[in-house]
């Protein structure tokens, strides 16, 4: 198919291969990512509960990286941002509701 | 009539109708898949210990599917980059390396689902517990045939050291009490794994689909329309990406710890 189709500003050609530099990276840094996620869970740190921290602590960087930049989050418009705090608040509740459930002598034993 | 907004700003959002649409969309999906984690979290901290399995997939399988789901984001910016650059063949050099990645993961997943159907835990009649994967070649109607191992307690299946050994086991049909494979109704864990990776499997699908439709046979309309195009790209690649975070978090839940 032919190209170009549709006249593109200059400022705009070098924002997009800014980003495209940006993504390359990015991209490198969440393989990182993986790599010492599996290190983490397999380290001995003598509480599984360390493991689990770190391992989680790191797909929170890189799943801010996902939506920040590949995403565009970090330079969206307010409105997203709006769409956003709600579903964060919801999901926060959705969460605590799952934390309640195991505080206030809920004790529950579910048998796999 | 036009539909208002597909590719010019609405004034009062700053943004294209399509794209708060997605926005809105990942917000519900971000719930979704939110209840399916606060379960597992649920399920797994209610357990009892020394009951919830650990390893029981591979982590390199796992790990080689995030590799690839995050190539296939990364070629998908790449991808939405080179329509913004007018670079058409660019385009879809890119985009089809996404589609690659996409039916390697859904190949990789299969071969992980298939052998879990296969594998089978099988109680015998003195009490034993046979673990392995079934040979449907050698099972009859008076035998079944697992390359596995044997283990004296259910428990003792919670957690199988990489160094147990595994040998051809014949067990006669008349000696099984019950024979169960690792499908989702296997125990919570299977059942969780199933729901979590069979959902995140429907998006693949799904979000291949449309990044397909549009490099394939639907890319007329960058003749036509090339800004319209280009928004349509952009917002199957927020879905795509969404897609590869979601995996980000499945990953470590499900296979590492």
């Amino acid at each position: 198919m032919s190209s170009p189709q549709h006249q593109v500003d200059p400022r705009e050609i070098e924002d997009v291969r800014r980003h495209v530099r940006q993504h390359k990276i990015i991209a490198l840094g969440l393989v990182v990512g993986t790599v010492l996620t599996v290190l983490a869970s397999r380290t001995d740190f003598h509480n599984p509960s360390i493991n689990i921290a770190i391992a989680m602590a790191i797909a929170c960087v890189q799943g801010f990286f996902i939506v920040g930049f590949f995403m565009h989050l970090i330079s969206e418009k307010k409105m997203i941002y709006s769409v956003l705090v709600i579903t964060a608040f919801f999901f926060v509740v959705q969460m605590g509701v799952t934390v309640w459930a195991r505080s206030h002598g809920n004790e529950i034993h579910i048998q796999p | 009539m036009d539909i208002p907004y597909t590719v010019e700003r609405r004034p009062d959002t700053g943004l294209y109708n399509a794209k708060i649409g997605v926005w809105l969309f990942l917000a519900s999906e971000v719930m979704l898949f939110g209840a399916l984690f606060s379960s597992y979290i649920l399920l797994r901290v209610g357990a009892n210990p020394g009951t919830w399995p650990h390893h029981w997939l591979d982590w390199r399988l796992g790990g080689f599917n995030t590799i690839v789901l995050i190539t296939s984001s990364v070629t998908n910016v790449l991808a939405w980059a080179s329509l913004k650059l007018n670079q058409w063949d660019k385009y879809r050099f890119y985009q089809g390396v996404t589609i690659f990645c996409a039916l390697l993961f859904l190949g990789v997943k299969t071969y992980e689902y298939v052998d879990k159907f296969h594998h089978y835990e099988i109680v015998l009649k003195d009490g034993r517990i046979a673990d392995g994967h079934i040979q449907p070649d050698e099972t009859t109607v008076e035998k079944v045939v697992v390359e596995g191992h044997y283990v004296k307690e259910h428990a003792e299946l919670m957690d199988v050291p990489p160094t147990v050994v595994h040998t051809k086991i014949e067990i006669p049909r008349s000696e099984i009490v019950t024979m169960q494979n690792y499908g989702p109704a296997h125990n919570n864990f299977t059942g969780l794994y199933f729901t979590m990776t069979g959902l995140h499997v429907l998006h693949i699908i799904g979000g291949i689909l449309v990044i397909y439709m549009l490099w394939g046979p639907l890319n007329g309309m960058w003749k036509t329309d090339p800004e319209r195009y280009t928004n349509r790209v952009e917002v199957a690649g927020l879905f795509w990406c969404f897609v590869d975070l979601v995996w980000i978090f499945i990953f470590p839940t499900l296979y590492l710890l």
